[in-house]
């Protein structure tokens, strides 16, 4: 099938969008501009015609010559790779089995890595460490999960071990923040670790039929961190820092019946706490205390915030799932996503059919990096 | 004990990695076994705790484990099927027993097609062995004990491999006993080489060691066997098992190694080591 109709529907998707979200400045509105589209396979976007080409890039504006681009790294489906700022992909590779990845460097590894071996952004050796298991990036710190399910080893990109942990339950998550770590347990337990990888704290949930610790999240820094667990009932745990210790902040009951790990995430530095739910999203706000349940249509499948703008923006599934045991959303093959963009946790300006099972979502700045169909956008909101 | 009602996971299948086997600085909580084409089926009737999927999506962490499931049973066990290829999607979280969970797989550091199966005492927080406790296995041959060895420090002082020169001079003192012990294939039950269900140690009639291969716990950082001994250090590098300490005495020192298999097959060495004094 000719490439140029499929990426030309994307395209007109995304200015469908754009002209949806902003159909003109009203004063004091946030404008969304288009800056380019970038196709992964070097086939440069059909846009409407006013913007420069480039490659396999189209952009509505020249470059700013005055910043340095800076790159960025990408995930979309079977393909990952680097792009830069100004829309160009400087690196792209098919994903083996399984990927790590920061802004520096990554480790794209077969179904048997006996070594992890890292890779600059530009493709170049940086090291192979030699230590069985599966690499995992997060927060710039870069673990290995040992083959037993239950291990985890933090090291440093210049092959340092920095320590490594062996617990008698299998992992289920792992969230890091700066320095600490967060680690979830099949056998109902939630721990944080501290920098050398020593548990300072940890929890069982009292309540639940079923003891199980299904996902966690951390701050970026190290005075709060939550937790996802059990079922029957399902709990919300969030625990912050106090001075004699760590406290349940929030400890909510859940009408969900998840049996696998699901979205815990912090945003705005550790301020808000998002939980995937089957047609949406929870938002717990550490400020006021106050959680609020947001229907996206479908569970939320990425997010990410523009903080100058008080914006959260989303990717959902396009239809809401069971709950718990299965993980399908009622995801078509054609259209299966939806993209939204809320100022606050109840304003949404845009709620929008996105091609493509797969997304990648990123925020920057003001500008949101979007990839769907092996095309990647940039999207700038400015001051009207 | 057995489980009442479990049954293995798979009909035809070898065990290519046994509980307790020395695996990348730790010890197997579990077996890996090995089958070409079957599928994977609940050990018995349980629900749904946890399922991972493999290669990750969506940030969830790499499972090691690949696709995974995890049952809970009645009597506060849980079992674990690890490196399914695929997951059966189950319409509820209750799982009838010898229901199909997915198929045997190659995710989660596994090239071939391997069942990674384990037992889960929720109650001790520990895992058991899958061979003490479902239906027995058929094996007529018993464990071999070979390449007994004395050591002090690094220095190996009496071997059961040595000639009858190099084995006569042992001055008194404290030894470490170590040696290979595994249980042959078994009759098809093991893919190469097994573990024992419990090893045993004797010196002049006195029984100074015991250890069974039953549970696993994790004590001081590392999984050590809980039943009747110690696993702390139980392999050293070369993988041979530790099998303690031991004065040896001027004169004839007696001493005797019994392996037990899981079918009760039993494997007895023993030896007359002579001391002197320094």
């Amino acid at each position: 099938m000719p490439k140029r109709p499929r990426t030309a529907l994307l395209v007109l998707i995304l200015v469908f969008a754009y002209v949806l979200i902003f159909p003109g400045p009203t004063g004091t509105e946030p404008l969304l501009q288009r800056r380019w589209v970038s196709s992964l396979d070097g086939d440069a976007s059909g846009g409407e015609g006013n913007g420069a080409e480039e490659g396999g890039t189209q952009r509505q504006e020249e470059p700013d010559e005055s910043s340095a681009a800076r790159i960025m790294p990408f995930r979309l489906g079977e393909r990952f790779g680097y792009f830069s700022s100004d829309g160009e992909i400087l690196f792209s590779e098919e994903i083996r089995y399984g990927l790590a990845q920061s802004r520096e460097y990554f480790a794209n590894y077969s179904v048997v890595s006996e070594n992890t071996v890292l890779q600059s952004n530009d493709g170049s050796l940086v090291r192979s460490i030699g230590a069985p298991g599966y690499p995992y990036v997060a927060q710039d710190r870069l673990f290995i999960f040992a083959p037993n399910g239950s291990s985890v080893s933090e090291w440093t990109t210049d092959g340092e071990l920095l320590w490594e942990r062996e617990f008698l339950s299998v992992l289920t998550d792992l969230a890091a923040g700066d320095t600490h770590t967060a680690v979830a347990l099949l056998n109902g337990e939630v721990q944080l670790l501290d920098e050398q990888g020593e548990t300072t704290f940890s929890h069982r949930a009292e309540g639940p039929r079923l003891e199980v610790a299904l996902s966690v999240a951390a701050g970026s820094d190290e005075n709060a961190f939550a937790a996802l667990v059990g079922a029957d009932p399902q709990q919300l745990i969030v625990f912050e820092r106090h001075s004699e210790g760590f406290f349940p902040a929030l400890q909510l009951e859940l009408d969900t019946d998840y049996r696998r790990s699901v979205l815990l995430e912090f945003l705005a530095g550790g301020d808000v706490l998002v939980l995937e739910q089957p047609d949406g999203m929870l938002m717990y706000d550490r400020s006021d205390d106050e959680v609020t349940h947001i229907d996206l249509g479908g569970p939320v499948r990425a997010l990410d915030t523009i903080s100058d703008f008080d914006m959260v923006v989303s990717v959902s599934g396009a239809g809401p799932t069971d709950g718990g045991i299965s993980e399908d959303d009622g995801a078509g093959e054609t259209e299966s996503r939806r993209l939204h963009a809320m100022l606050g946790a109840d304003g949404t300006l845009i709620s929008e059919s996105l091609s493509g099972q797969e997304v990648f979502l990123r925020t920057e700045g003001s500008r949101i990096y979007l990839g769907t169909r092996g095309m990647l956008a940039c999207i700038e909101l400015v001051d009207g | 004990m057995l489980l009442g009602g479990w049954q293995w996971p798979m009909t035809n299948f070898e065990i290519e990695t046994s509980f307790g086997e020395p695996s990348n600085e730790s010890v197997s909580p579990g077996v890996e076994l090995l089958s070409d084409s079957d599928e994977v089926l609940s050990a018995e009737e349980g629900e749904l705790v946890f399922a991972a999927r493999a290669p990750q999506s969506r940030g969830d962490i790499p499972y090691a484990l690949g696709s995974f499931v995890v049952l809970e049973h009645e009597g506060d066990f849980r079992s674990l099927y690890a490196h399914l290829d695929r997951q059966v999607e189950l319409d509820d979280s209750s799982v009838g027993e010898g229901a199909t969970l997915g198929g045997v797989g190659r995710t989660g550091l596994r090239g071939g097609n391997t069942l990674g199966f384990r037992i889960i005492d929720v109650q001790r927080h520990a895992y058991v062995n899958p061979l003490s406790i479902l239906p027995k296995l058929e094996d007529e041959s018993a464990p071999q004990i070979e390449e007994v060895e004395l050591s002090r420090g690094d220095r190996r002082i009496w071997s059961s491999s040595a000639d009858e020169a190099e084995s006569e001079a042992v001055t008194e003192g404290r030894a470490q006993l170590s040696a290979r012990i595994y249980d042959g294939d078994g009759g098809g039950v093991y893919r190469g080489e097994g573990t024992p269900h419990s090893v045993s140690v004797l010196m002049n009639g006195e029984q100074e060691f015991s250890v069974t291969l039953e549970t696993l716990v994790l004590a001081d950082g590392e999984m050590r066997f809980s039943k009747r001994g110690t696993g702390a250090g139980m392999y050293g590098a070369d993988e041979r098992m530790q099998l303690g300490s031991y004065d040896v005495t001027p004169g004839t020192n007696l001493l005797e190694i019994i392996a037990v298999d899981h079918a009760g097959n039993e494997q007895v060495m023993s030896y007359e080591i002579l001391g002197e004094t320094e």
